[in-house]
């Protein structure tokens, strides 16, 4: 049999079918992409006493699902390319398409550099002509799908790919070598109005642990005429155990005051402990009860 | 009282029989294959075991085997012989042979035993009396006779009781004549009379057992007749006998078989017997002024008379454990065109006759037995070929092929969500050898192959480069088929090692091959 093999001669392998996993990895996909923050769902009722669904969590869960969908927009387009077979492929490098979209041919492609660099781009052509609308670098891990990178979206040029009224970019940088690490900054993003989304979040979660720091807005007299105060939000949480939103207000109806304000929460998502530094609200709870003793400011945006 | 004085006495010796029957058609190198020689030996067994005796472990048959297995099974017999006689039974071996034979030696294909190789195998098994049967060329060698020689008078007293030691020795021609086949009988004239003589032709005494010296009489005069009129000439069976004692071996009981057909002297003349479930002839009985008795099995017969132009022809069914007579009224008239002997006989020549090289178009499938293999790396594809084999008598053969083949289907490689599509195009020479079966209408094969393969794997659309694979397979082949005559349908599957690591993967790379083919000798 010895003798059989040496007479065996051919390169028959599936490695380079196999290596488009890796070249396929570098795109952003739902797991290492998305902000998960707990109550997966939004719930509607009282929340200002205990055993209510804290409001800061409740907002944060509000925003982190806003960011999702601009996300989720991205990632259905991603997903696309990735169900399909590369149309070329050298050592380096991967293509896809053309494949048809938005009345003209979408193209993708990813080249290699080095070790452990990747870049990568989507583009649309048509008769109006042709633009990256989605690029991103990715710096390969352990794996390659655990790494680092970031990705810009150009609203803008996907518009004019797609003939629509849009403007602005999002753009994520990301870290998953350990966890799922996310800065997201949405820069003047409008789609078909003139309203725009500007906003800036930051994402963790590693070590059994997350964190989710933005800014926003709040109504304190809550008369829809007065100047809204700014809220820079930071929650952190342990899943199973519990939470603890703090946030930190200022100008608005507040004028020259700053107001510090924490709610907690138990692994059952509602109220234990509230409590902010002017008393607008009802101190509620024992703050023992807190997954985390200290306020936190937001310190990433 | 009693038991005590039947156990002091002596036990009564009996008479333990053994056969070895050996036809082999093929012959030296040159000699032209027989057609019956097998057959005939088939024939004796019947006779032997329905009439003779001896029970069927106790008969060695030997078709188309050479020198090795003869001297193997000749030595076997050594112990049970010996058993028998510690136990004071008397002992007797038959030994029989129909295949090709010159001045030297038993031609067993292209193996051979000398004359002097069988007289002392026969002497060397042990029994007291050694009989052997020889229907070949040149046969009269061993026994030395050069010349026709006339039947001894024989004046054995006939009893149950064997009274003889010793070797005889009854051979089909002298040293220089040719033993022949007549296709007219299906077998050689020497056998047919020997089988008819055994069957009940030559109970000369009527009763109902047929001894070997009533034997010996009725080949010889019938050997000498039917043949005196042939283009090769008469052929003189001859003997040699060196038994001692006295008393007449009886070779067959008719009443032993439990079925039997009466010839009435009322109906006299030459009768035929042809056994329609076997096709062949099992005896020809002469009645003249007195009723004649054959022994056979049940079953389906036609009893044949000839006259020079037409034949009268009986349909009868021997029934189990009883007897039938042929009466004339049972005998219609038929043409010899329609004669249903001859054209069973005929096939028999007829696959006799088949040539030795083959030839087919092969068309089928490959795949890799592993299904993992199969998905990721070789979709089944189909295939097509030809293949030449030249096929001996004796059951070996050797093959040639040459099979391509090209197939689409899509590899699903692990962790990617969508299928590749490929293209897998092969092509292979295969060199393969081993046994089948005897030459029959339903044949059956098996051996070892070697195929050098090439494979290719494109892929289309994918901007990946071709694929291949060159190797040497190691495998297994089977086949099985309807072999009519010259026309062939056969299936075959075959089996192979790829002696080749693909992706580190060192298990399942397996593949098979199943053929259909269709084939023609020339």
């Amino acid at each position: 049999m010895l003798l059989l093999s040496l007479v065996a001669c051919g390169d028959i392998s599936n490695g380079v079918f196999a290596e488009d996993a890796d070249f396929v990895a570098v795109f952003p996909e739902e797991e290492r992409t998305t902000l998960d923050v707990p109550g997966a769902v939004l719930v509607d009722g009282a929340k200002g006493a205990l055993g209510d669904r804290p409001e800061l969590l409740t907002t944060s869960l509000e925003v982190a699902l806003t960011v999702n969908s601009a996300i989720f927009d991205i990632l259905g387009l991603v997903d696309e390319v990735r169900g399909i077979a590369p149309s070329a492929r050298t050592r380096d490098s991967r293509s896809w398409g053309p494949v048809p979209a938005c009345g003209g041919d979408l193209t993708a492609e990813v080249l290699r550099s080095g070790a452990s660099q990747f870049d990568w781009r989507f583009n649309g052509s048509n008769a109006a002509g042709a633009a990256d609308f989605l690029t991103g670098t990715h710096y390969a891990g352990s794996t390659v799908a655990a790494g680092d990178g970031a990705f810009v979206w150009d609203h803008a040029a996907y518009g004019v790919f797609c003939g629509e009224d849009t403007g602005g970019r999002l753009v994520v940088d990301y870290d998953n070598r350990t966890g799922v690490d996310l800065l997201v900054d949405l820069d003047a993003i409008r789609s078909g109005s003139p309203d725009v989304w500007d906003g800036a979040y930051a994402y963790r979660f590693a070590d059994a642990e997350g964190d989710f720091q933005y800014l926003t807005t709040y109504d304190f007299s809550d008369d829809g005429t007065s100047e809204l105060a700014t809220v820079a939000v930071r929650t952190r949480w342990i899943p199973d155990v519990g939470g603890r939103a703090d946030a930190v207000l200022t100008g608005g109806d507040l004028g020259d005051r700053e107001v510090l304000w924490t709610q907690c929460w138990g692994d059952d998502l509602t109220m234990g402990y509230q409590h902010d530094s002017l008393g607008l609200t009802e101190d509620l709870g024992d703050p023992a009860s807190c997954p985390y003793a200290d306020f936190a400011e937001i310190d990433r945006l | 009282m009693l038991l005590a004085l039947l156990l002091s006495l002596p036990a009564s010796a009996a008479i333990q029989r053994w056969a070895v029957l050996v036809g082999n058609n093929e012959g030296g190198a040159g000699a032209t294959p027989l057609y019956f020689a097998e057959l005939d030996a088939r024939k004796m067994q019947r006779i032997l075991t329905d009439q003779g005796g001896i029970s069927d472990p106790d008969v060695r048959l030997l078709l188309g085997r050479g020198r090795n297995d003869l001297l193997f099974t000749m030595g076997a017999l050594r112990e049970p012989i010996a058993a028998a006689r510690a136990r004071g039974d008397q002992t007797v071996v038959y030994f029989y042979y129909s295949g090709h034979a010159d001045d030297t030696q038993l031609q067993l294909g292209r193996t051979g035993v000398t004359w002097a190789e069988l007289e002392t195998l026969l002497e060397k098994s042990g029994a007291d009396v050694r009989v052997a049967f020889v229907d070949a060329c040149q046969s009269g060698t061993i026994t030395r006779t050069k010349g026709g020689t006339l039947a001894p008078s024989f004046v054995f007293d006939v009893s149950e009781r064997l009274d003889s030691s010793g070797t005889v020795i009854i051979t089909s021609s002298t040293g220089d004549e040719a033993s022949q086949e007549s296709d007219a009988i299906g077998g050689s004239y020497f056998t047919h009379f020997l089988a008819s003589a055994l069957t009940g032709a030559a109970d000369e005494n009527r009763d109902g057992q047929v001894t070997l010296s009533e034997t010996y009489q009725y080949v010889y005069h019938k050997t000498v007749f039917e043949t005196a009129g042939t283009r090769t000439g008469t052929q003189h069976p001859t003997y040699e006998w060196k038994l001692s004692g006295t008393g007449d071996l009886v070779m067959t009981e008719l009443d032993r078989a439990g079925s039997t057909i009466l010839f009435p002297a009322t109906n006299p003349g030459t009768f035929a017997v042809f056994d329609q479930d076997h096709k062949l002839f099992v005896a020809e009985v002469e009645v003249t002024d007195t009723d004649r008795r054959l022994a056979l099995r049940p079953g389906r017969y036609l009893v044949q008379r000839r006259f020079p132009t037409w034949l009268a022809v009986a349909r009868i069914s021997v029934p189990v454990y009883g007897s039938l007579t042929v009466d004339s009224d049972d005998f219609v008239r038929a043409e010899y065109e329609d004669d249903v002997a001859k054209g069973d006989i005929d096939r028999v020549i007829q696959q006799a006759r088949l040539p030795r090289l083959s030839a087919r178009v092969l068309t089928g499938g490959r795949g890799f037995a592993d299904a993992a293999v199969q998905t990721a790396y070789f979709p089944s594809t189909p295939v097509a070929g030809v293949e030449t084999r030249f096929n001996w008598r004796t059951g070996q053969w050797v093959a040639v092929d040459f099979l391509a083949g090209s197939g689409t289907g899509t590899l699903a490689v692990d962790e990617l969500p969508y299928g590749i599509p490929t293209r897998v195009s092969s092509a292979a020479v295969g060199l393969e050898a081993g046994y089948a079966t005897r030459q029959a209408p339903l044949r059956a094969g098996a051996g070892l192959r070697l195929e050098g393969f090439y494979l290719v794997r494109t892929f289309p659309d994918q901007g990946v480069a071709s694929q291949s694979v060159t190797t040497i397979a190691p495998g297994l082949v089977a086949w099985a088929g309807w072999y009519p005559g010259r026309f062939e349908l056969e299936l075959q599957l075959r089996t192979h090692y790829l002696p080749y690591v693909v992706d580190d993967r060192d298990q399942g790379m397996a593949f098979n091959e199943l053929l259909l083919g269709l084939g023609w000798r020339f």
